[in-house]
């Protein structure tokens, strides 16, 4: 009889903790999953911004002027000139509106206070745009 | 005694529940305030592509794969017809291409050419051609001053509006997507346009 009451009081001690580790499971399984969620969410936030902020610095940090153009029976020449603080890359070039094709160019990469030409087909006019990115100049051909 | 330590546990059990929750609810409305899940952050990049008929490039970037509904331009969207710019407003109509307009919309392809019969101005994702090579998926088409056009895609198979081939939403690329790119015409003043997702929207001018 003595050995079945100490068996009852262990087995009640015994669940009363079992309870309170699962309620404590739960509660970090819920916290944990929220916070999960959350965070990819942010994460994903944070790399747009990301992106968006750079193109700006970008934006702010790469300041071009044309310096001259030129043109002759090989092509026509235009050069740019970056008095920023940041590297600029051509990505698109676009004349009269549309993305042009048939462009070259010495600068792989505009650093600071750099020159740079892009090399277009010979005769070509109307108005263009060279795109470094977050950052464009337009001129007229 | 027995019967009151097993009140009392229960009671305890209860408050551990109840704190818990509590807890979770608190947490949960306070993480979803700063950042609500599946709420995408957009991030836009315009450039602007000169020429006769002022074409804006306009890069768009989701946090998030959304699927975009709607572009609404002013008083107009998408939803009504394919969208055209005057010059003075945005209007929508049943056309793919107007006089004195400048109508921009997109094509779904498979891999091969697009062309465009028109006589006016013609752009195919931004390149100024009457045709080009495209890859399979949604393509953007601008066609300006025309009276009359006809758009074929790779296979024979002949554009029309209202059919599936046809999309009167002007985007580049596949949806759900986390980039998107488009080409749209605009004015000397700035009229508003706003891209509609399912779920969410982005002021993109």
């Amino acid at each position: 009889m003595g050995a079945l009451i100490v068996l009852r009081r262990r087995s009640r001690g015994v669940s009363e903790v079992v309870s309170s580790v699962t309620m404590l499971a739960i509660t970090v399984a819920v916290l944990g999953g929220v916070g999960l969620i959350s965070i990819g969410s942010l994460r994903s936030a944070n790399a747009v911004l990301l992106s968006g902020s750079q193109n700006a610095e970008n934006e702010a940090g790469v300041l071009l002027s044309l310096v001259s153009t030129q043109g002759n029976s090989s092509g026509t020449y235009v050069w740019i000139f970056n008095y920023g603080w940041a590297e600029g890359r051509i990505t698109s070039v676009y004349l009269n509106g549309g993305i042009e094709s048939g462009w070259k160019s010495t600068c792989g990469a505009l650093r600071p206070e750099q020159l740079c030409f892009v090399e277009l087909p010979p005769a070509t006019t109307g108005s263009l745009v060279v795109e470094f990115g977050a950052r464009t100049i337009s001129i007229s051909l | 005694m027995t019967k009151s330590k097993g009140v009392s546990s229960f009671v305890a059990t209860l408050i551990l529940v109840s704190i818990a929750l509590s807890l979770s609810y608190l947490v949960y409305e306070g993480v979803n305030t700063i950042a609500p899940p599946q709420q995408e952050v957009f991030s836009n990049q315009t450039v602007d592509v000169g020429g006769p008929q002022n074409l804006v490039r306009i890069d768009i970037n989701s946090s998030l794969p959304a699927t975009p509904l709607a572009l609404l331009a002013g008083d107009s969207s998408s939803e009504s017809g394919i969208l055209f710019f005057n010059g003075q407003r945005y209007d929508s109509s049943q056309n793919l291409c107007l006089q004195n307009a400048t109508t921009f919309f997109s094509v779904r392809t498979s891999a091969g050419t697009v062309r465009v019969a028109s006589n006016g101005t013609t752009w195919i994702d931004g390149v100024r051609s009457n045709s080009l090579d495209v890859g399979a998926g949604w393509h953007e088409v601008v066609i300006s001053d025309s009276s009359t056009c006809s758009v074929n895609l790779p296979g024979g198979t002949q554009a029309v509006y209202g059919g599936p081939e046809v999309r009167s939403l002007p985007l580049i690329g596949n949806t759900p997507s986390t980039t998107f790119e488009t080409y749209i015409p605009i004015g000397v003043s700035p009229i508003p346009l706003l891209l509609a997702f399912d779920g969410s929207f982005d002021r993109i001018a």
